[in-house]
Formats: C-alpha cells, sequence, structure tokens
C-alpha cells in the first residue's frame, strides 16, 4: 500500500472510531500514532512526535486567550447581562409580529460580544425568551428554534471560542480573526430577523398560533433605562474590540482585562459571592484542558497528514481533473454539513482545517477569510440533527414535556438554512469578511 | 449544563478486581481534585497577572519583564493540572449519538464498548507518559531553562514533571473506568466539552 492509502484508511477509521464514541482527542492521537508508526516503520518517530506535541503546542502565548474569554463569557452570564440585554430589545421590537422571536436575536448578537460560547447563549435565552413565546401564544417549534439559530452567534461574533482555535490552527492572528468576524455575525443576525419578518408575512401560522395575545404593556422600558441597562455591555465591547482594533491591547491582555471588567460588574450587582466565583474559575479550567488537549492531539494528526502525504496528494488530485476552487468549496462544506450531524464544533473545525489549509493555501486566498468559511460551515451542525449541540442544551434547560427533541430541531431547521445561505454569500463575496482588517 | 454526573454505582456486587478498581478510582479522584483546585488557582493567577501587567505599563510605563513567558508556563500548567479532573467527570470531548442510541436498546453492549473505549484510551495516555518521562529527567538532571535568558527563565522541569504527572493519572483514571464501567452510557449525551 502506498502512504496514501495508508492515511486515507487512517482518515476513515478515525472518523468511524469518533462515530462509534471514541473520545475526539483519543481518537486524533491514536490513529496518527499508529499511523506514523506503520509508515515510517519505527516506534521512535511517533514517539518523538507526540512529546513535541504534548510539549511544545500547549506553550503557546495566544492560548492563553482560551481561558481568559471563557471565564469572562461565564462571568457575564452569571451578571445577568444577557437577561438585560433580552429586555431592551423586547421593548424595541415589541410592536411588531414575531417581535419577541426578533427580539431574541438581537439580544443574542449583543450577548455574542461579550461571550464566545454557543452553550450559554442557548442556556441564558432558553430560560428568558421561551416562557414569555409560549406565553404570548407563539408556536412553540418557532420559540424554542429562534432561540437554537441565534444562539449560533455567540460563536461567530467575536470574541468567540472558535474563531480563537482556527486561529491557533491556522497560525492567523486571534485579532485579525474577531474582527473579520464582526461583519458576518452582524449579516447573519440581520438574516434571521428578515427570516422572521418572512415567515410570518407567508405563513403566520409557523410563528404565532391562532388568536395570538397581544403584548400586554408591562414590563416595557423607558429610554433611559434602555441605556442604563445597555452600557455595562457596550463598555466591555469597546474595551475588548476597541482595545484589538486599536492595538492597544492584544487579544490576551483584552481577554483579560475584559474578565475583570465583567467580575467588577458582577460583584457590583452582588451577582456573584465566592462559591460562584470558585465555580467559574473551575468551569473556565476544565473548558480549557478540554480544547487544549484537543488542539495537542489535532497536531499529531496534522503531522501525519504530512507524512502521509495526503494535502498534496488531494491537490494533485483536484489538478487532474481540473478541478477549481468551486469544487473545493463544494466539497468543504459538504464535508463540514456531514460532520456537523454528530461532531461537536471544535472537532470539526481542528478535523477539516489540516486537511483544507494545505489546499487552499496556494489559491492565494485569504486564510482569515477561510476561517469564517470553515467556522459558520461547522457551525451549521449545532441545529442538524441527530446531535445538533445547542438543540441538546435547549431540551435540557427547558424541562418541558411539551417540547420534543425533534419540535427544536424541526424549528432550529429554517434558522439552518438561513446559515447555509449565508454561507454562500460569504464565500461568494470574501471582502466582507476581510473589510475589517488592517 | 454542569456535566458533573456523578458516576452512578451500579448495584450488582462486583468482583474482586470492581472492587480493587473502585477503591483505586476514589483514591486517584481525590489527587486529580487536589491537582484541579491547584489548577484553577492558575486561572486565577494568570487573570491577575496579565491585568496587573497591562496596568502597570498603561499607568506606570513600567511593563513587566517575562509575561510572555510566564504566560506560556502557566498554560501547561492549567491544561495538564485539569485533565485529569476533566477525565474523571466524563467531560472529554467526544460524539455519543451512536453510543446513545445502542444503550437504549442494548445496554450490554453499549457498556462494553465505553469499556473498550476507555481501555484504549487508557493505553494513549500512558504512551504519553512513557514518552514524556526520559524528557522529566533529561530536564532535571541537566537544568534546562525555559524562556529567553536575561529577561525571564524558568526552570524546564516542573514543565515535563506536570504533563508526566498528568498523563499517568489520566491513564490510571481510565484504566479504572474500563475495569469497573461505572457509567451510563445512557446519560452520555449531557457530558460535552465546553465548545
Amino acid at each position: 500500500m502506498t502512504p496514501f492509502e495508508i492515511g486515507l484508511i487512517s482518515v476513515v477509521a478515525m472518523v468511524a472510531m469518533i462515530y462509534l464514541g471514541v473520545y475526539i482527542p483519543i481518537a486524533l492521537g491514536l490513529v496518527s500514532f499508529v499511523t506514523i508508526w506503520i509508515l515510517r516503520d519505527s516506534f521512535e518517530l511517533p514517539l518523538a512526535l507526540l512529546k513535541i506535541a504534548v510539549g511544545d503546542s500547549v506553550t503557546e502565548y495566544s492560548f492563553a486567550t482560551i481561558p481568559l474569554f471563557t471565564f469572562m463569557g461565564l462571568i457575564v452570564s452569571r451578571a445577568g447581562m444577557g437577561e438585560d440585554v433580552y429586555r431592551v430589545m423586547n421593548t424595541l421590537f415589541h410592536k411588531i409580529m414575531g417581535g419577541v422571536g426578533m427580539a431574541t436575536v438581537g439580544a443574542n448578537a449583543l450577548f455574542a460580544a461579550v461571550t464566545g460560547s454557543s452553550i450559554a447563549s442557548a442556556s441564558v435565552f432558553t430560560k428568558v425568551a421561551v416562557p414569555e413565546m409560549i406565553k404570548l401564544n407563539y408556536n412553540k417549534r418557532f420559540a424554542v428554534g429562534v432561540v437554537a439559530g441565534s444562539s449560533v452567534l455567540g460563536m461567530i461574533i467575536p470574541p468567540s471560542a472558535m474563531l480563537i482555535i482556527y486561529a491557533i490552527v491556522a497560525e492567523v492572528s486571534v485579532g485579525h480573526m474577531f474582527l473579520a468576524g464582526v461583519i458576518p455575525g452582524i449579516m447573519l443576525a440581520i438574516a434571521y430577523i428578515v427570516a422572521i419578518c418572512g415567515m410570518s408575512a407567508i405563513n403566520p401560522k409557523f410563528v404565532v398560533n391562532e388568536g395570538a395575545g397581544q403584548w400586554d404593556g408591562a414590563e416595557l422600558l423607558t429610554w433611559g433605562q434602555m441605556v442604563a441597562l445597555c452600557l455595562p455591555l457596550i463598555g466591555l465591547v469597546m474595551m475588548v474590540l476597541g482595545g484589538i482594533y486599536t492595538g492597544w491591547l492584544t487579544p490576551v491582555e483584552a481577554g483579560a482585562a475584559g474578565a475583570a471588567l465583567g467580575l467588577l460588574l458582577a460583584i457590583f450587582r452582588r451577582k456573584i459571592d465566592l462559591k460562584g466565583f470558585w465555580n467559574a474559575l473551575l468551569e473556565t479550567g476544565h473548558i480549557t484542558a478540554a480544547i487544549l488537549f484537543l488542539i495537542t492531539a489535532a497536531s499529531i494528526y496534522s503531522r501525519m497528514l504530512g507524512i502521509a502525504g495526503i494535502p498534496n496528494a488531494l491537490g494533485d488530485f483536484l489538478d487532474t481533473y481540473q478541478l477549481g476552487f468551486t469544487a473545493v468549496m463544494v466539497m468543504l462544506v459538504l464535508l463540514m454539513l456531514f460532520l456537523g450531524t454528530l461532531l461537536d464544533t471544535a472537532s470539526i473545525i481542528l478535523i477539516v482545517v489540516p486537511l483544507f489549509l494545505p489546499i487552499v493555501e496556494p489559491l492565494g486566498v485569504s486564510l482569515v477569510w477561510f476561517g469564517i468559511i470553515v467556522v459558520i460551515g461547522a457551525e451549521i451542525g449545532l441545529l442538524t440533527p441527530p446531535l445538533g449541540i445547542s438543540c441538546f442544551v435547549i431540551k435540557s434547560t427547558i424541562n418541558d414535556p411539551n417540547i420534543t427533541l425533534k419540535d427544536v430541531f424541526m424549528g432550529a431547521l429554517p434558522f439552518a438554512a438561513v446559515m447555509l445561505v449565508v454561507l454562500i454569500i460569504l464565500i461568494e463575496f470574501p471582502i466582507l469578511s476581510t473589510a475589517l482588517l488592517p | 449544563m454542569q456535566g458533573n454526573e456523578p458516576e452512578t454505582a451500579e448495584p450488582r456486587a462486583g468482583s474482586a478486581l470492581t472492587r480493587v478498581a473502585n477503591q483505586a478510582a476514589r483514591f486517584m479522584a481525590a489527587i486529580a481534585q487536589v491537582a484541579n483546585a491547584a489548577g484553577t488557582l492558575v486561572v486565577l493567577g494568570l487573570v491577575v497577572l496579565i491585568n496587573s501587567d497591562v496596568v502597570a505599563r498603561n499607568a506606570f510605563n513600567a511593563p513587566f519583564a517575562g509575561t510572555y513567558e510566564a504566560v506560556q508556563f502557566l498554560m501547561v500548567m492549567i491544561v495538564f493540572l485539569q485533565l485529569p479532573d476533566v477525565v474523571r467527570i466524563n467531560r472529554l470531548t467526544r460524539s455519543d449519538g451512536f453510543l446513545g442510541l445502542i444503550a437504549g436498546r442494548r445496554p450490554a453492549i453499549a457498556r462494553f464498548a465505553a469499556r473498550i473505549i476507555d481501555g484504549a484510551s487508557a493505553c494513549f495516555m500512558a504512551v504519553i507518559a512513557y514518552a514524556m518521562w526520559p524528557e522529566f529527567q533529561r530536564s532535571w538532571s541537566e537544568d534546562m531553562y525555559f524562556g529567553t535568558p536575561g529577561i525571564f527563565t524558568a526552570p524546564y522541569w516542573p514543565i515535563h514533571l506536570v504533563i508526566t504527572f498528568s498523563a499517568a493519572l489520566c491513564a490510571l483514571i481510565f484504566l479504572t473506568k474500563s475495569i469497573s464501567g461505572r457509567r451510563r452510557p445512557e446519560m452520555l449525551h449531557l457530558e460535552e466539552s465546553g465548545a
């Protein structure tokens, strides 16, 4: 067998093992280790590579963005910032049909600018927005679907753990990835709002049930209250993204400053005690360890691909059949949709990027743009059955037997479709991702 | 989504091997939790260090020497001190659609598959420990230093030690999971990483 064939078999074996339920970092590491051992007929070589991957790949300054932004996200969730922006958005959108849905999207977009996790967004907004929509007699599928769909914004609008992970694997700047995520994130939020308008115009039954209740006029905020509720969030965004944009702070420093400000805010509002603080730190550590171990394993996998010559062979294959850029993009999107049925976003990014990066790099495209495509493509998987993580989080947070997992998936499907459309637009017009780059 | 799913004990009495594994699991769980608490303090240290540096640089125009290297050093500590606890509470990233599916219909098969997977994971972590141990011996005896001479240096051996220790502990925790099989595959989808 040629090295290429062995490599290909090992990639297939790896995906099969992951589907069977093997821990993803273990599957990546173990298969890569054995493959290199077979290819080079030496136990010492994979051992040496493992040593380098484990010992060196974690000692990277920009990795510190992961715990810092994770901590910031956990703290601002505890500080109740998601609920605040939701109330503001509700006041703005309350007169329109499907308004609570639009408010959820808007609030998610703003909240996403201070958290990097779709899971945090999904659980916060399931608690505040879904009961409200049910009360106003919205269609239950729409209610959970809109929360699932808009939770994805958490990972696209910076700061975002996924943008950081891509930046690390592709060796581009974390700051550039953050800036590149701004326009696509806002675009997606607007696309969701337009889609909700369209749904209520074309098929109102999908949005609200017959005889839907009108807003009862309670809980509306004055302009002054709205400003007061938004101010802390805007301050945090200015500090973090503004700091990175002007070059005053590195992404790592921006994360630390954001974490400290978020903490001060939570203390000021008496939303956090020592136990809550310790739990947030603990959670941060767990998430960091899980993600960085995954990245370590992915670096072994990427070396294995190189040794087997897979990316070169794929490139030759494309040359031979005269398949150009469009074919590569179609393959990429299809592969990500397939993996998205069962895998989480970070794993998809770590499996796909080492395969495709050597192919797209010679095409002379922007790697930052490519990152935005990969992150959004991989995130569609959060919404698709059988294992859309956002949908699972919503189902387990909601605790209502009348809403099944199927309802969540069916409700999220239109939003997954909107994501796909936005993804195609972003592929077609790279300028949307690169416009803000210095 | 705390993920702190306690491993529920199975009602059936285990063999002698299972009993030993359960006792060993409790012992290693304690070590993992201590390491975890230490790692959690390092997270706090990281936040404090970087903020102090930003303040010192902007307010007093006196940045700390070696923040960059110290951050790298702390990152290794965070990851490898926390990893055994991540393994212990079943939060290592995995896709469990299939296992969850068969757990509903053929629980015995799902349980067996979960034990095989934990066993294979134990082997992989053991290989990491085996690879890192000579590195530790070398950095310990040869006084290897980390960082830029003249600005910030730290001995290399704590890094190699913590990685070796962490990988070995993870291997042992996986091994006890594999032997005792104390977990419920049908609960798997509640365990996922922070992604």
